[in-house]
């Protein structure tokens, strides 16, 4: 059973108002991400706004915080996040003069809503990165065993959406594409491929993945790394769709704009581990 | 960890949920419903009509560079219009400008600038053309 008084759950808000903050200010200050607020596709947005709470819920059951416990605190703190986050980019947004009471309904609630999916992702993650670390070892005890195979790959679901996000929206991912030849997107992502793998077992970052224990390379490259990609690719291909970057473009257009958009992707993913 | 806090603070409350979380929480319920139902609206309402630019003239003033002719471009319909160019026509002169956008439903101000005093009705507008975004 947990316990906390209203003067705690404050000092919370206002951490998880400051990884709003943080994690979200490059979004709040790129104008492409104020101008997808207002011609994003309807049924698109809806989808998005939809799988972005998918996000959020997940995160909350994976970090929020540790103390949770249950499907309701679970639920609260993935609402509470999403308060946190749409408050906080209204406040900026209206701040930087993107909003603006003249503007209608439908552009405010648009750039707001946009803008309020990375900060309440922030916010979720700040909850538990900027906690003092009292506490942490129940904590990495109950992350510990939520760490199933499944688990493991929305993790790096979460990872990839989090650092896609923070380039997809710029022109430069589509005009990259359009500068790369073949062999160049092929180099993308192999390389992408070595990275994401280096980052999740070699390197020895803190909090990174121990080789599992009796399995070979094969199983560990294919069952984790490219599986990794995978979910990269899948992520790039869903968020530059949803940004209307690939209507009207040709196959293989397609295929680089999701590999170039892949490379932040797959870092995400690869690293989530370390964030979440 | 809960019990470690609680122990530090020595306050543990009745049902152990502040009440600010559930204000928190239903706050963020709130948000997300209503962002959700103001693009729902707009899907089911099944306006996707092309943008359709107005122009108006909001006033002319003299300006260092010649007389400002203030102008006002109202997207009647419910696409984002991008790249909007739209040139004035004042007698033999001719001015533009540009408006990066005009989303659906939305209204921009812009200036076109003349040498001679236009005066209030003397100028003609015309939308030149624009680019879906």
């Amino acid at each position: 059973m947990l316990t906390r008084t209203n003067r705690e759950y404050a000092r919370e808000l206002a951490r998880g108002a400051a990884g709003a903050i943080l994690f979200a200010f490059p979004l709040m200050m790129t104008m492409e991400m104020w101008w997808m607020g207002f011609y994003l596709e309807p049924v698109r947005f809806l989808l998005f706004l939809l799988v972005s709470f998918a996000l959020l819920f997940g995160l909350s059951y994976f970090s929020g915080f540790g103390e949770d416990e249950g499907w309701p605190d679970v639920i609260l703190d993935a609402l509470s996040g999403f308060a946190l986050g749409a408050a906080i980019s209204a406040f900026f947004l209206a701040v930087f003069g993107v909003i603006t009471l003249e503007m209608p309904l439908r552009e405010i609630v648009g750039k707001v809503a946009l803008v309020a999916v990375p900060s309440a992702i922030g916010a979720m993650l700040s909850r538990k990165q900027l906690q003092s670390s009292s506490g942490s070892g129940g904590d990495k005890a109950e992350t510990e065993a939520k760490s199933s195979y499944p688990a493991e790959l929305f993790l790096m679901f979460g990872g990839a959406v989090f650092v896609a996000f923070n380039v997809a929206p710029t022109d430069e991912v589509e005009l990259i594409s359009h500068m790369m030849t073949w062999w160049q997107v092929l180099m993308l992502a192999a390389v992408t491929l070595v990275i994401q793998h280096a980052l999740v077992y070699s390197v020895e970052f803190a909090g990174q993945e121990s080789w599992p224990e009796g399995r070979r390379f094969a199983f560990v490259f294919f069952g984790f790394t490219v599986a990794g990609y995978g979910v990269a690719l899948l992520v790039s291909l869903y968020v530059t769709w949803t940004f209307g970057r690939l209507d009207g473009l040709a196959l293989h257009e397609v295929a680089n704009m999701v590999i170039v958009l892949g490379f932040p992707a797959a870092l995400g993913a690869a690293t989530a581990r370390l964030v979440i | 960890m809960a019990g470690t806090k609680e122990g530090q603070t020595g306050k543990p409350e009745g049902d152990g949920m502040p009440w600010l979380e559930y204000v928190a929480a239903a706050t963020g319920a709130a948000l997300a419903l209503f962002f959700a139902s103001v693009i729902v609206v707009e899907a089911w309402t099944g306006d996707d009509s092309k943008p359709d630019i107005a122009l108006q003239m909001l006033s002319v003033q003299p300006g260092s560079g010649g007389f400002a002719a203030e102008i006002l471009a109202a997207n009647r319909g419910s696409k984002t219009a991008a790249d909007v160019r739209v040139e004035g026509r004042a007698g033999e002169e001719t001015g533009e400008t540009t408006f990066d956008f005009v989303p659906g439903g939305s209204e921009r101000k812009g200036t076109v600038v003349f040498r001679m005093d236009p005066g209030p009705n003397g100028v003609e507008l015309r939308v030149l053309g624009y680019r879906e975004p």
